[in-house]
């Protein structure tokens, strides 16, 4: 008890003595902090020094806590009482350190002499209320009865500790100002006139009128998104996995490649095809005499847009399950006189069910999540997420109204969520079959397989077009106008040039290009490691309010980016916790933004290793901390490094949520190509946008090479050993979460 | 975790080397101008000065909601470019520093004032007029006439042809919205508006996306500024320009300082900078075709010559504040786009 | 752990004390107030069907499981809340759990490096350990580079080298085949004997339990229902479930009946059979082994008439299944020949001493 005591208190003192204990501008790692005079200077000063140079006596609070600790720690063995005594002490430190901060925003309340002002806690402050909370759970390990580790309580508290002030307090700041007064209304006044207004619900375009409201168009588009990648991801997961397609890697490069493409570029090219002088549209015009139309701005443009991003994540989420399906079912149907098709009609696809639901409701989110495809391709066609921004950055800022409508997406997501959970109820077929599960998927029926060939020949070739056209876009002069082949959009973006003073980097991406990298960069092993945390307190402990505590872990997923935006904006521009500008705000948005992929992979990857093995070890004498370091990790590698990629790319390509929280120190790439794409410079923007997806598609097969390959002999040696030994997976798990009937 | 821990702050100090290595304080400014004009100006002012110069380009709305977020604690020094129309919000909110350069006396009168209608808290760097855009291509297979007034607008020769942005989301469209109530009056020129909303395919989010629509020969017509006019046509995009016959407003693009600035010394010298002849000929250099402010700088050569164009007397300081605004788009919203 | 290890004097070290423990799963009840005590060096078979309990009593002396309520010593020290990880006790699993991704070395040593032991001595002593159970120079190996017989051993080579002061084996053999099953319980049982150290063993497999303990404690229900030697449970069952778990036996319901001079008898559908002194009268189960009966031709005093109504021949014993008076029962002769063909008539005889009665 005393080592990790001793530790975190100590942590919490060295902040305490040596960082500077408020916000300091532009951080301690620029010279700007030390030219004002570090620490030697009442803004700098630490903790400690705040006292003497400051005046702020009520600052040595929290350092004679944390001596407190230190010395706490040295007991060998303290009573209960101690403990007790001990914890109380703690929680009050703590309350007396973040307090005061809230207080003075809340209440607009201003007492220096308590704390209670207007400053941004810095450093020094998070280290100690970090080292404070740390010391509180580990004392709180030790007090009640149970198996109480004090790494496993930590952990739970940390966790619940960051997703409340990273996803909750920020949505209670949306709460907030959808019912705060505006315009002469009362609070409720006026969330009640945005929310019932003819502008979100009209239906007057059904029947012939000009446009209907954007909750409406939202709606309709996220319906019509998720049925059409559900279909289309079904498709080709059926052509991945049950016909004799010869081009099934190209197939698994092509789903990659819209997750690695940031926004907007399809919208590009697809104007190029379809918008009024697109040459399919110039084609059919010509073809049939008719006038060439705007028809493709509007939903429709929105949803094939729509349709080309998303459908990959409908066929990762179906592939798997088509894959999971026991063939020796399918196999029993056709002994018990069941043709091909009829194999697919009554036992495939009701087992598919699972994942068909999931990546309709995944499909559902993403539609109405989505910024770009509107922005680009809508027209006068507005959704919800396009409304939120403009009411935020509009000629008349509504925050109240950006309020409001965030709410109302919120709502339709959880919706959907509990939809889908109503509709599957505790349907869950997910058959992970082991190694004892032998026999061969049934072939599609000639039928099926020319239906499903007939959809996804096409739309495989539409999308090749795409990114070709996009390539393409990229190496001519002015796309749509002037063909000649030139680079200088590259040189525009990426230009290095060697002058008396060293290598300049003078292409204009390069600025928003690095910060693009580098936080994505630091997010993204951040976002695996909370993830996998999250997954293995869920699969391998027990405590109280898991059920709660694993929907905390995922509501971040429903909360579309604009609204995270919007509410990290509300949140954190002010003090006590003040983000705004920095690249910190961006890292934590990208963090609990990706957070839930990282958990979902790390749970299914946990729930494939037996149990036993995290017991053994247990019962070997190591702590539950060197279980996961030296066992679980390990073992978790493909899990771990596909969770590091996948976060990676999704904060590269984000943009609904970042749009605004860039600044002019942290640009991010995404931000910068809109600002492109709105000035009409499309070459730069798609120059800009492929040298982005060349990186990702570099560090994804990167990792793959340096990574994967190990992690695939182990993966063998792991599946030959559990083969050996007869429990497969499959029994591990059944036999994992029956151990309540034992 | 480790690798990518060292990758990252390998990438955090090429990062630190990607701007100049001369560094001389900083200076950080947001941009509401087309992206090649903030490049251009930033280059040529850390050129010039060796400050280390960090410039976000934003549209104007979403310069006026950070600044407006950021009010208690800043954290950006400039303003510059856009549609002056939010400055004169912001100014009107106390949130900008009134600073007079001292080029002021070197600026046009339209430029001072600017900078007196915002109690010196902003000062006009170039102006752009209003017009009217076609794409020639499009009006010949049409067959239709070319407009020469707003009025030839709301033609049933041109139904679904138009496009102009949305006032809510664009200061260009403000400007618009403002010079038609200035022409003709409220009542006139909302059955205007109602009219021509029948000619109009989409409302855009941003105010130079009529015309660069028009350009790829999306829409027929486009209302924007007629510099951005001039850019579309310079690169070959088969756009002519006119200037309404009854006459049409124009924008003022302005530069301020932010209150509360964290490099306020390096903010003026900016201020100063994007106000002499050699600040202002980089948007020149980068193929803006605005009118510069100072009557030393340099006219860029295609610029509309707004001497022949004629312009109404745009009163900043009414359709400038706050209740103004309000008031027309609160009306705009419940006359024009009205969903029922 | 070491404190643990010093707290205990030498006589209890490695005694088990369960006192009224109770371990509920939400509502499900898996142990019943257990109160049991396992003497220092003995290999104690936890048996019972499964969902008896028996796992889950392992599971908490392994410190995997804490008990809702009740007590648990180890040695002299109350354990009951102690987690696993502080526990002086080792544990073979059922699936081995061998680490997939160390050698079999680093899998033996890994305790002793958990808990601090120098790499170099921790090295020496898993080889020791490792030519202890017979698989010395096996050490870089990976576990999926052994048999499964060798797995096994690797599990228990990694448990020992600990000495814990109580090893828990989950099912050790049944992921072996028939063969090498009978020949691994033999090594464990030596191993165990050779190191005196202290052994539950959970097993459903009542053969394998009887091959190698020196007590059973048989569980139905989350309760301990007997538990004694192996001929204890088998010779002087106390329940009904007991005589049919252990062993084979024809379980008759009956009623006791006490003669005038003291005998008792079993009263089956009007015939009365002796049995030994019981206390138990009134309804209850007759037990009768196949060893108690034999099968003759003819007819005679106190033989009860029966048909053969069925015959398995087996090689070394023959199956009979008769139809008597007291109903269907069965009968194992150890001959290799066949004597009463199907449907024939014989005689039932009992040798009273070898009858039981239960309740």
């Amino acid at each position: 008890m005393a080592k990790p005591l001793t530790l975190s208190a100590a942590l919490g003192l060295i902040g305490y003595v040596l960082l500077p204990w408020f916000g300091v501008e532009y951080g301690i790692f620029e010279r700007d902090w030390i030219d004002a005079g570090g620490l030697l200077s009442p803004e700098g000063a630490s903790g400690l020094l705040q006292t003497p140079l400051a005046g702020r006596f009520y600052l040595l609070l929290p350092g004679a806590i944390l001596m407190f600790l230190l010395g706490f720690a040295r007991l060998g063995k303290p009573t209960a009482g101690q403990q007790r005594i001990a914890l109380g002490v703690t929680l009050a430190g703590l309350l007396v350190t973040a307090a005061p901060g809230f207080l003075s925003r809340w209440t607009g309340l201003d007492l220096p002499a308590l704390g209670v002002i207007r400053e941004p806690l810095g450093y020094g402050a998070m280290a100690a209320l970090a080292s404070m909370f740390f010391c509180a759970t580990t004392i709180w390990s030790k007090l009640g009865r149970g198996n109480r580790d004090a790494f496993v309580v930590g952990a739970i508290a940390f966790i619940v500790a960051l997703i409340g002030i990273f996803v909750f307090y920020p949505l209670a700041h949306v709460l907030g100002s959808a019912f705060s007064p505006a315009g002469g209304r009362s609070g409720l006044e006026s969330a009640w006139h945005t929310l019932t207004g003819s502008d979100l619900w009209s239906v007057s375009c059904w029947f012939g009128g000009r446009a209907c409201g954007s909750a409406v168009n939202s709606l309709t588009l996220g319906i019509m998104t998720a049925t059409s990648t559900t279909f289309l991801g079904l498709a080709f997961a059926l052509l991945a996995t049950r016909t004799r397609f010869p081009a099934k890697r190209l197939l698994r490069a092509l789903a990659v490649l819209p997750v690695i493409t940031p926004p907007f570029v399809v919208g590009l090219a697809l104007i190029l095809l379809f918008g009024r002088a697109g040459s399919v549209t110039q084609f059919f015009a010509d073809l049939t005499g008719m006038d060439a139309g705007r028809w493709f701005y509007g939903i429709w443009g929105v949803w094939l847009g729509q349709t080309l991003a998303f459908t990959p994540i409908a066929f990762l989420v179906l592939v798997g399950v088509v894959e999971g399906v026991s063939p020796s079912l399918e196999e029993a149907a056709q002994t018990l006189r069941a043709d091909l098709g009829a194999t697919m009609r009554s036992i495939s696809l009701p087992l598919f069910k699972p994942g068909i639901a999931n990546a309709f409701l995944l499909g559902f989110i993403e539609s109405l999540a989505d910024f770009g495809n509107p922005l680009v391709l809508g027209g006068s066609h507005g959704v919800l997420s396009t409304d939120i921004y403009f009411a935020v950055v509009g000629a008349q800022a509504d925050a109240g109204r950006a309020g409001v409508l965030a709410l109302i997406l919120l709502c339709m997501t959880l919706g959907a969520f509990h939809v889908q959970r109503q509709w599957l109820g505790k349907a869950n077929y997910t058959t992970i079959t082991g190694k004892g599960d032998s026999g061969a998927h049934a072939p599609l029926s000639r039928a099926h397989s020319f239906l499903v060939h007939a959809v996804t020949v096409p739309w495989l070739a539409f999308t090749v077009i795409i990114y070709v056209m996009i390539f393409y876009g990229s190496v001519v002069k002015l796309w749509g106008l002037d063909h000649s082949l030139t680079l200088q959009h590259y040189v525009s973006a990426f230009g290095v040039e060697w002058t008396e003073r060293g290598l300049w980097w003078n292409g204009r991406a390069w600025d928003s290009f690095w910060t693009t990298i580098s936080l994505s960069a630091i997010a993204a092993p951040i976002t695996a490691a909370i993830g996998l945390l999250t997954a293995w307190l869920l699969i391998r402990q027990n405590f109280f309010g898991k059920a709660t505590f694993e929907f905390a872990t995922m509501l971040s997923f429903a909360v579309p980016g604009t609204v995270v935006g919007v509410s990290y904006i509300l949140a954190f521009n002010a003090p006590p916790v003040e983000l705004t500008g920095t690249g910190i705000i961006l890292v934590l948005c990208f963090v609990f933004r990706n957070m839930p992929v990282g958990v979902r992979g790390g749970v299914a990857a946990m729930k494939q290793l037996d149990p036993s093995l995290d017991e053994a070890s247990l019962t070997l004498g190591a702590n539950s901390f060197q279980t996961l370091r030296v066992v679980i990790l390990p073992l978790l590698r493909p899990a771990i490094v596909a969770a590091i990629a996948y976060s990676f790319i999704r904060a590269i390509t984000s943009v609904s949520a970042v749009i605004f929280l860039v600044t002019a120190d942290q640009n991010m790439a995404t931000a910068y190509i809109i600002g492109l794409v709105e000035s009409g410079e499309y070459g730069v923007a798609i120059a800009y946008s492929s040298v982005l997806i060349l990186v990702m598609l570099v560090v994804v097969t990167g990792v793959q090479l340096l990574f994967g390959k190990r992690t695939l002999r182990r993966e063998n040696r792991l599946g030959q050993a559990q083969g050996a030994i007869a429990p497969t997976p499959n029994q591990a798990i059944s036999e994992a979460e029956h151990v309540p009937a034992r | 975790m480790r690798n990518s821990l060292l990758v990252s702050v390998a990438a955090i100090s090429l990062l630190s080397a990607a701007g100049p290595a001369f560094a001389d304080g900083r200076l950080s400014v947001l941009c509401g101008a087309e992206e090649p004009h903030c490049a251009a100006l930033e280059a040529a002012f850390e050129a010039k000065t060796g400050i280390d110069v960090s410039m976000v380009r934003k549209s104007t709305g979403e310069i006026l909601a950070q600044v407006r977020a950021e009010k208690d604690n800043p954290k950006v020094d400039v303003w510059w470019g856009g549609t002056g129309d939010p400055q004169l919000q912001a100014a009107e909110e106390g949130l900008l520093e009134p600073y007079t350069s001292p080029a002021l006396p070197d600026l046009l009168g339209w430029a001072q004032n600017f900078a007196s209608v915002a109690n010196g808290q902003a000062t006009g760097i170039y102006a752009g007029a209003l017009g009217i855009g076609y794409n020639s291509e499009l009006l010949a297979q049409k067959g239709v006439p070319a407009p020469q007034c707003w009025a030839d607008l709301i033609k049933e020769d041109y139904r679904g042809e138009i496009q102009i942005a949305d006032p809510n989301s664009s200061g260009t469209a403000y400007t618009a919205l403002a010079t038609l109530v200035q022409l003709f009056d409220d009542k006139e020129a909302f059955t205007y508006l109602v009219a021509l909303d029948k000619n109009v395919n989409s409302y855009t989010k941003s105010g130079s996306a009529p015309i660069k629509a028009a350009a790829r020969g999306e829409t027929m017509i486009g209302i924007s500024f007629m510099h951005d006019m001039v850019t579309q046509k310079q690169a070959g995009f088969p756009i002519e320009i006119v200037a309404p016959c009854e006459g049409t407003g124009y924008e003022i693009g302005g530069v301020s300082i932010i209150k509360g600035a964290r490099n306020i010394d390096n903010a003026k010298l900016f201020v100063d900078f994007a106000l002499s002849p050699e600040g202002q000929g980089a948007g020149a250099a980068a193929g803006m075709n605005q009118v510069p402010s100072n009557v030393n700088s340099v006219v860029p050569p295609e610029a509309p010559d707004i001497t022949t164009i004629k312009l109404i007397d745009y009163d900043f300081a009414t359709y400038g504040t706050a209740e103004y605004r309000t008031y027309l788009l609160g009306r705009f919203a419940e006359q024009v786009r009205v969903i029922e | 752990m070491s404190q643990l290890a010093k707290a205990t004097s030498l006589a209890n070290f490695g005694r088990v004390q369960f006192t009224d423990v109770v371990k509920n799963y939400g509502k499900i009840r898996a142990v019943n107030g257990t109160t049991l005590s396992i003497d220092p060096g003995q290999l104690v078979t936890l048996l019972g069907p499964s969902g008896c309990g028996k796992t889950t009593t392992l599971r908490m002396i392994a410190g995997l499981e804490l008990p809702t309520a009740g007590r648990i010593e180890i040695g002299d020290t109350d354990v009951s809340n102690l987690p696993a990880t502080y526990r002086n006790v080792a544990m073979v699993f059922q699936s081995y759990a061998l680490f997939p991704h160390m050698s079999v070395l680093d899998n033996v040593s890994y305790g002793l490096r958990m808990t601090k032991v120098p790499k170099a001595d921790a090295y020496v002593r898993a080889e020791q350990t490792l030519g202890l159970v017979g698989l010395e120079g096996y050490g870089s190996r990976l576990p999926s580079e052994l048999s499964g017989g060798q797995q096994q051993r690797v599990a228990v080579a990694r448990a020992v080298v600990l000495q814990p002061e109580v090893l828990l084996l989950d099912e050790p053999l049944s992921n072996l085949d028939a063969k090498l099953r009978r020949q691994v319980r033999e090594e464990i049982r030596a191993l165990q004997q050779r190191l005196q150290v202290t052994t539950i063993y959970v097993t459903h497999d009542q053969e394998e339990a009887m091959a190698v303990s020196d007590r059973i404690i048989v569980m139905e229900k989350g309760e301990v229902a007997q538990d004694g030697t192996p001929q204890d449970l088998y010779e002087h069952p106390r329940s009904r479930f007991i005589a049919s778990f252990i062993g084979e036996a024809n379980l008759v319901p009956c009623s006791i009946e006490r003669a005038a001079n003291g005998q008792c008898h079993a009263e089956v559908n009007g015939v009365h059979v002796a049995v030994p002194q019981t206390e138990l009268r009134g309804e209850a189960t007759l037990v009768i082994r196949p060893e108690a009966t034999t099968l003759s031709e003819g007819d005679g005093a106190g033989a009860i008439p029966a048909t053969v109504s069925s015959v398995a021949y087996l090689g070394d014993r023959v199956y009979y299944g008769l139809s008597s008076p007291l109903g269907q029962l069965f009968h194992i002769e150890h001959t290799s020949s066949v004597r009463h063909p199907k449907s024939s008539d014989v005689v039932i005889r009992f040798d009273a001493a070898k009858l039981r009665v239960v309740k």
